[in-house]
């Protein structure tokens, strides 16, 4: 007798190979028989007629580190079909980090992440320094699978204290570094992430990026004797460079055997043969011996925004950016200021386009007001409000925000990597990874949760570009093939039993919601899941569409290859 | 391991102290200093253009010949 069986299911068992009509057993943690008419009786038979069965999402790039440690759930991960999140990407981890650097790490965290200091602080205890010790302060709490990575920068701000924020690290630092990067694999981190971008909350270079080639040959060293992973952010809105940065991953890659992935292979109108040019780079490379994975993500880039903080969208538009980053009662005086607003519109249609996005104001929509009679305003599109005024839509924008204190919000949607047609192609080739959805991050600008039910809704119905059973296998095998997560991503007995039951006609995304779920004040930006029926971890039921989130901790640390070799 | 790659464009990495007078010593040191430094910026406008306190660093790329397009 089975603890549990799910049966009539369509089933795609994350091999890409075609779906088939059958029955799952379940006992134990562990999927333990398949068939197409499986005997024998269980305690519980979950009837999914009509549904697919498949091994649960992996979500491969995701910035839960801190989120983790105050909810277990990683919520709303769950609810889309996600039984594991990878989180530690782009140098940047909660651990290894000595109490002294923990404001620095929670200024650059909440700087690069967008995560707001309110709930930062209200849900951050800090009661570790080691990587063993972050891992074990939330284990038992775990409602899903965790794998984390080792932050370059972290290894470095460990080693080399302020220093590592100043110059390149001396022979013997390296060598410690290389030691704290075994303990971090060792304790079950998966690998190690690094950036060649990104900039702290002081706008200087992370940590990671002082470090000389040297230094991340040595760590990738470390990677290669462990069987461990590393994820990269290069330069990814220029052809030349990211091109560039693919050689050099796919040298690292051959010397130590390791995998390597860099995300996110990004699709801009700015430069439409950047993803063409960036994949044929990476064949080279693979038909090389290399083993260079791009990840990309499956939604174009929304962003939603109101006028107390400075935003990507105007970082290319000097007068935009400098007024914003004004004290709010100076920047509400210079919206009124008409040589100030002369400027402000004439730069809002004439300036340039910042990095891999393209802007365009009347575009923007209200999305939501503050004052009950602008209610009606929500939803809409600048361009179109302005129209009926017989108005400016920029001028109409400065108004509005005037009107409300600065309080309404706005959203400039799809501003990029929203082309379909010059997506579907490189997101269904085989050496293309999906992922850099950023989970946990980027909370009070955009929704990151969702791109699963995306990539079936958009890809596999709308495009056609990809079979349900080759979009199953780029959310579970191929990622767990990738990031070595043996013991996840398919179906078959003995592997973990991590499943989710959906609707194929209707998996998709909801609408992009503001909720106030966070500790301490504020809301964030999510989106709710539509046609997942239900989702297991480890063989429990976690979330159901009927009941929402059981009270089973089912989740586990997940590690890679470094862990079982240790 | 080596492979026959060619690079889609020169390029090197800065060291550390570096700037652009030492870079174009060290890479072109047959020609004219100032020539050479114009040339390695107008390849080189993403370093040129970073907002300090932004700063050349030693993971960073420098192309010492002219974009591909
Ligand atoms: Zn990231």
């Amino acid at each position: 007798m089975y603890q549990l069986k799910i049966s009539n299911a369509l089933v795609c068992d994350g091999t890409g190979s075609p779906a088939y009509h059958g029955d799952v057993a379940i006992q134990d943690g562990k999927i333990v028989a398949v068939g197409t008419r499986l005997a024998g009786d269980a305690a519980t038979v979950i009837d999914a007629k009509g549904l697919v069965l498949a091994p649960g999402f992996i979500d491969s790039h995701t910035h839960f580190d801190a989120q983790i440690t105050w909810d277990g759930l990683a919520t709303p991960s769950l609810e889309h079909g996600v039984t594991t999140v990878i989180n530690g990407n782009c140098s940047l981890t909660m651990a290894p980090v000595r109490a002294e650097h923990r404001a620095f790490v929670g200024a650059v965290f909440r700087q690069i992440e967008e995560m707001p200091a309110a709930a930062f602080d209200a849900g951050m205890r800090w009661n570790w320094e080691t990587f063993e010790e972050y891992l074990a302060s939330f284990r038992e709490a775990l409602g899903i699978n965790v794998a984390t990575l080792a932050g370059h920068s972290m290894l470095r701000l460990w080693v080399m204290g302020d220093a590592a924020r100043e110059r390149c690290a001396s022979a013997a630092e390296i060598a410690d570094m290389q030691q704290l990067l075994r303990q971090c694999l060792h304790a079950g981190a998966i690998g190690m992430s690094t950036s060649w971008v990104d900039i702290d909350h002081e706008h200087r270079p992370v940590p990671c990026r002082l470090a000389a080639p040297e230094e991340l040959d040595a760590l990738c060293a470390v990677l290669g004797e462990h069987g461990a992973v590393m994820q990269v952010v290069p330069e990814f809105w220029d052809p030349d460079l990211l091109c560039t940065r693919i050689d050099i991953l796919g040298d690292l890659s051959r010397r130590h055997a390791i995998t390597v992935t860099f995300s996110p292979l990004f699709d801009s109108n700015a430069t439409p043969d950047l993803v063409p040019r960036a994949l044929e780079r990476v064949r080279l490379q693979v038909a090389h011996g290399a083993r260079v994975v791009p990840q990309m993500q499956t939604r174009p880039i929304d962003v939603t925004f109101e006028f107390d903080v400075p935003t990507s969208v105007f970082s290319s538009r000097p007068t935009w950016w400098a007024t914003i980053l004004k004290p709010a009662s100076e920047t509400l005086r210079d919206f009124q200021d008409p040589d100030v607003r002369r400027q402000l519109v004439d730069e809002a249609y004439n300036g340039m386009h910042p990095i891999a996005m393209e802007v365009h104001f009347p575009e923007f929509v209200v999305s939501r007001c503050h004052l009950p009679r602008n209610k009606p305003l929500e939803g809409r599109r600048l361009k179109d409000i302005a129209a009926e005024r017989g108005c400016d839509p920029v001028e109409l924008m400065l108004d509005l925000a005037v009107e409300e204190s600065l309080q309404t919000r706005f959203s400039a949607v799809s501003v990029g990597h929203n082309n379909l047609e010059r997506i579907a192609g490189p997101i269904s080739d085989p050496l293309v990874q999906v992922g850099s959805g950023d989970g946990g991050a980027h909370v009070t600008r955009f929704a990151t949760y969702g791109d699963t039910g995306y990539l079936f809704s958009r890809f596999v119905r709308d495009a056609a570009a990809l079979t349900l059973e080759q979009a199953v296998f780029k959310l579970t095998g191929q990622i767990a093939d990738n990031w070595g997560l043996q013991d996840r991503g398919r179906i078959r007995p003995g592997l973990a039993a991590d499943l989710v039951i959906f609707d194929p006609e209707c998996i998709d995304r909801g609408p992009e919601i503001a909720v106030e779920d966070l500790p301490g004040e504020g809301y964030r930006y999510l989106r709710r899941a539509l046609g997942v029926e239900q989702v297991f971890v480890n063989g429990s039921a976690v979330y159901s569409a009927q009941q929402g989130y059981t009270d089973a901790r089912s989740g586990q640390l997940v590690s890679g290859r470094a862990r079982r070799a240790a | 391991m080596q492979t026959n790659i060619v690079p889609v464009r020169p390029w090197t990495y800065p060291r550390e102290g570096d700037d652009w007078q030492s870079i174009a010593r060290r890479e072109f040191p047959e020609r004219p200093l100032d020539e050479a430094i114009a040339d390695l910026q107008s390849w080189n406008l993403y370093l040129v253009f970073r907002p300090a306190p932004a700063r050349l660093t030693c993971s960073d790329i420098v192309f010492t010949g002219p974009p591909t397009a």
